[in-house]
């Protein structure tokens, strides 16, 4: 057997950080990237990144981890580079197809987003209240990959949203204090960086309108987004335009009109001639700006209740798609500000908003809720709809053939994947409180216990809860087991130290094995005999034989709180650990101790930061699982 | 109080036994998960669950300029620089003064290997990991001599010698080779070819033809080879039951798996089918 495990994985969200504890990272999260092709959506979670193929509708993780949780990630244009960006500004660059880390660099400002110009050759960042634009590094391991080229400044606040003119000529930048500047990336006689203010809150994003032939090459317009629910259009007028342009439309209009009277290949003649005015003798759209004015040529507001809290434009469809802190998500075509569909997603605040190229599929991200959706607009469909445990994940279930793995989560809800592609195919939410222990009968049943009180099976063809156990009195379970043939449920409980049987056929009470003086930690059965073990925080493992109604059960004693125990397939051996760090291989035949294995030192390693700063209190306050009992006081008596 | 002394605090939560019985997974409090051999007790492989330092427990060392009496200093604390959609009390107007801080402990609660014995996952903070084993890179032959070659396999494919390729592409028991050779094998040799392979080399060929199975198009091909290796070995696997647990498995879940979307396809055909058959019914009783 070997040993090359290799983290393939990362299921339970496919979106936002399922370990955010205060209310402020809960509801931050980074933002959702298409490939290039437009099948493959890149969706930070924690700190990995999720590559999720909608076409084969699979996921897998990129193998490089951040150094924390990752606020932005931006694909170079050829779909080689990622560069991603965690909360403490630390970036990674990183081979995409590899997923090999080239190099890592710290930002010494806040850097809240990140953008590659259209031609790949530089990468712009927010740099707290500037903007600072870099060459694009090579996919070649260098000492110094990162090159700054120039850093833009005379924002008022932070820089919220970065965007690139088409030709990689112009930027400009969206601030919280409601201004948008624009700069040359490289410097242009006579241009003065152009403010343009005309919100009154914080401007969440700003665009330009796609380049269209007739426009000579031109910027003619830009869009501006405020989180107060406004759009500002502006209209840019070039004091050298006027009568040389009517000259130019008059020739076009007359060899197009001589096209179509020769007739044969118009349109193919129309654009050929189009794309040669367009370039202009390859003149940037920076080089027309100093000539530029921008006017307010229009003003539209959303209509909503709610701030705008995130927005994507895609300038080749003309699409303008704005995600609302309620939830909400409109579709507008511009510049006729006509909305195509309003749609509610969820009851979250929408963080991110993409949509791919063809602008068929737009994905959004609710970190809150750890949600992922991919919307169809044109057949009003999901794609992708998944959505992760709310407060995390608590226990899982491998299938008997594996295909399928059951988690149950704290939010109290079962969820069902596929182990070869990676999704949540299924959600039962029928209990109302943590999951603790979920085991398969065979590979269509389920059952889960739960600290509200009951024990549920599962169908796995109808997806319903079929069959429910409760105590006579209501009481909190912490384990389950069921026995090889699928007959008995047992559970143990955390409150009165008993173990019940139950009928898996008529969900009546068998039984109540009562003689642990502490929690049950954990219950397995044997694997071919009927023989159950239990483990328990009393510093026993009592093995039970259920169909023998009389006699003791045999008690297999520890020295510390017994918190875990496993039988080997074969059913000839056990393994127990207890809260000592200690792993005790016993033989199950005559219940004698066959070796032990000191995990202590293995599994010891991390400091944490509650301990540490608080250097009187020698013992954690605070404990993940509260499995510290009896023993623990006497090691505080000792000590 | 560092990590080398306070690991009073860790231990295992959770333990399985892998598939075969030889090892022993186990993941707790901590942020490592660790592999046992049981036999020689001893430590095989140890795991890293997450090196995000947004969690707590992940550093062994703390930086002491994070550290004030009162307790941690947030460093990145942008919590007034993001835009706070939440709902705050009335007039607040730092955000949330009762929102926590505290950063999550890294732990694992559940760890547990898959019946075929080619993955295992862990429940930690940050969802379900699942580990799996990767050995398509590993150059790993068995009893190779001189005229194994991928060279050899290749010219007894063009002679029609296709037992003899499949046995040489065994033992140098590489995915893409041994692939292409079962591809060639003609539909109708596929029980002479069975025939042909001996007894040790059975289990290495059911998990080469069940992974082939899982994404190749040429189903029934397949599947008449597991049928005719299961003729044919069917006794010898029988004697050797332990041995192959983790082949029947495998073969069980690619078959498992194709039966499943064929069956999706047959039902949804059928129910559309039924559906019109009604509709049609519907009309003409209208007329």
């Amino acid at each position: 057997m070997k040993f090359n495990y290799k983290l393939h994985r990362l299921c339970g969200s496919a979106y936002g950080t399922p370990n955010a504890s205060n209310t402020a990272s809960a509801t931050a999260g980074g933002n959702i990237v298409y490939t290039s092709s437009g099948n493959v959506l890149l969706s930070p979670v924690s700190n990995r990144v999720q590559v999720i193929d909608l076409l084969t509708h699979s996921v897998r993780t990129l193998s490089c981890e951040a150094r924390s949780n990752i606020k932005t990630i931006a694909l170079s244009p050829d779909d080689r580079l990622l560069i991603i960006i965690d909360t403490e500004n630390h970036a990674m660059l990183v081979n995409f197809n590899r997923s090999v880390v080239l190099h890592r660099f710290s930002f010494k400002r806040n850097v809240r987003i990140c953008e590659f110009s259209p031609c790949g050759s530089y990468f712009a960042v927010s740099y707290g209240n500037h903007v600072q634009v870099w060459h694009s590094p090579g996919l070649r391991r260098e000492f110094a990959p990162f090159v700054l080229h120039r850093t833009y400044t005379g924002l008022g606040d932070s820089v919220v949203n970065v965007e690139w003119s088409s030709d990689s000529s112009v930027i400009m930048a969206s601030s919280r204090s409601g201004t948008v500047r624009m700069w040359t990336v490289q410097t242009v006689d006579g241009y003065e960086p152009v403010t343009l203010s005309g919100h009154k809150s914080s401007v969440v994003g700003a665009y330009f309108e796609k380049i269209t032939p007739g426009s000579g090459g031109r910027l003619r317009k830009v869009y501006t987004v405020s989180s107060d629910g406004a759009l500002v259009s502006w209209a840019c007028t070039y004091s050298d335009e006027g009568k040389v342009d009517e000259q130019k439309k008059d020739f076009m209009d007359a060899s197009n009109a001589a096209v179509n009277f020769f007739g044969g290949m118009s349109n193919n003649l129309l654009s050929t001639t189009n794309n040669g005015l367009a370039s202009d003798d390859s003149i940037t759209q920076a080089q027309h700006l100093p000539k530029a004015t921008w006017e307010v040529s229009a003003r539209h507001y959303f209509h909503q209740d709610t701030d705008v809290s995130a927005t994507n434009f895609s300038a080749r469809n003309n699409l303008l798609i704005v995600g609302f802190a309620s939830g909400i998500f409109g579709l507008y075509e511009l510049p006729s500000m006509s909305n195509i569909h309003t749609l509610s997603l969820s009851n979250q605040v929408i963080r991110t908003v993409a949509i791919n190229d063809t602008g068929e599929w737009l994905a959004f991200g609710c970190p809150s809720t750890q949600q992922l959706l991919v919307w169809e607009w044109r057949s009003e469909s999901y794609i992708i709809k998944q959505r992760g445990h709310s407060y995390g994940m608590r226990c899982m279930a491998y299938s008997s053939d594996g295909v399928v793995v059951a988690t149950g989560g704290e939010d109290g809800s079962l969820k069902l994947w596929n182990t070869s592609s990676g999704f949540c195919y299924c959600t039962l939410k029928s209990h109302t409180a943590p999951i603790s222990a979920v085991v398969f009968t065979n590979s269509s049943v389920v059952l889960t216990s739960s600290l509200d009180g009951t024990v549920r099976a599962h169908d796995l063809h109808r997806y319903r809860n079929f069959r429910t156990y409760t105590a006579p009195s209501p009481c909190q379970f912490t384990s389950l087991a069921v026995d090889p043939s699928g007959e008995v449920v047992v559970a143990g409980t955390m409150d009165p130290f008993h173990i019940y049987t139950w009928s898996m056929q008529n969900g009546k009470l068998l039984d109540i094995l009562t003689g642990h003086v502490g929690p049950i930690s954990e219950l397995k059965f044997h694997p071919t005999r009927g023989t159950l073990a239990s483990a328990s925080w009393d510093g026993t493992v009592k093995i039970w034989d259920l169909y023998k109604r009389e006699g003791e059960p045999e008690s297999i004693k520890h020295a510390q709180d017994v918190v875990c125990c496993a039988f080997r397939p074969d059913g000839k051996h056990m393994v127990t650990g207890t809260i000592g760090g200690l792993l005790s291989v016993w033989n199950v035949e005559d219940c004698k101790l066959m070796c032990e294995i000191d995990g202590k030192r293995d599994i010891a390693g991390g400091e944490y930061l509650s301990y540490k700063s608080n250097p009187i209190c020698l013992f954690p306050t605070y404990l993940p699982c509260v499995h510290f009992s009896i023993s623990q006081g006497e090691k505080l008596m000792t000590e | 109080m560092t990590s080398d002394n306070n690991s009073s605090a860790r231990y295992f939560t959770s333990v399985c036994y892998s598939a075969d019985g030889s090892c022993v997974l186990a993941g707790g409090n901590s942020k490592y998960i660790c592999i046992y051999e049981i036999s020689q007790q001893i430590l095989v492989k140890k795991f890293q669950v997450s090196f995000n330092r947004s969690l707590d427990g992940i550093l062994d060392e703390l930086n002491s300029k994070n550290l004030a009496d009162g307790g941690p200093i947030d460093v990145n604390d942008d919590s007034g620089d993001e835009a706070d959609f939440s709902a705050n009390l009335p007039g607040a107007k730092r955000g949330d003064d009762g929102s926590r801080k505290s950063k999550v402990e890294v732990m694992t609660s559940q760890v547990a290997f898959s019946s075929t014995g080619r993955e295992w996952a862990a429940v930690s903070n940050e969802g379900l990991h699942v580990y799996s084993l990767d050995d398509d890179m590993i150059f790993d032959p068995i009893s190779l001599t001189e005229e194994i070659t991928p060279g050899a396999v290749r010219s007894n494919l063009r002679n029609g010698k296709h037992s003899v390729a499949l046995l040489v592409s065994l033992h140098l028991n590489e995915y893409a080779l041994v692939r292409e050779v079962l591809e060639e094998i003609p539909f109708g040799s596929i029980p002479l070819v069975v025939k042909s392979i001996g007894p040790e080399h059975i289990e290495r060929l059911m998990q080469f033809i069940s992974k082939c199975m899982l994404d190749s198009p040429h189903l029934e091909f397949y599947l008449q080879f597991c049928l005719e290796m299961l003729r044919v070995h069917g006794l010898h696997m029988e004697k050797h039951r332990g041995g192959f647990m983790r082949a029947f498995r495998s073969m069980h879940r690619s078959v498992q798996i194709h039966h499943d979307e064929l069956k999706r396809v047959c039902d949804e055909n059928r129910y559309t089918l039924d559906f019109v058959e009604d509709q049609a019914q519907i009309c003409l009783d209208r007329k």
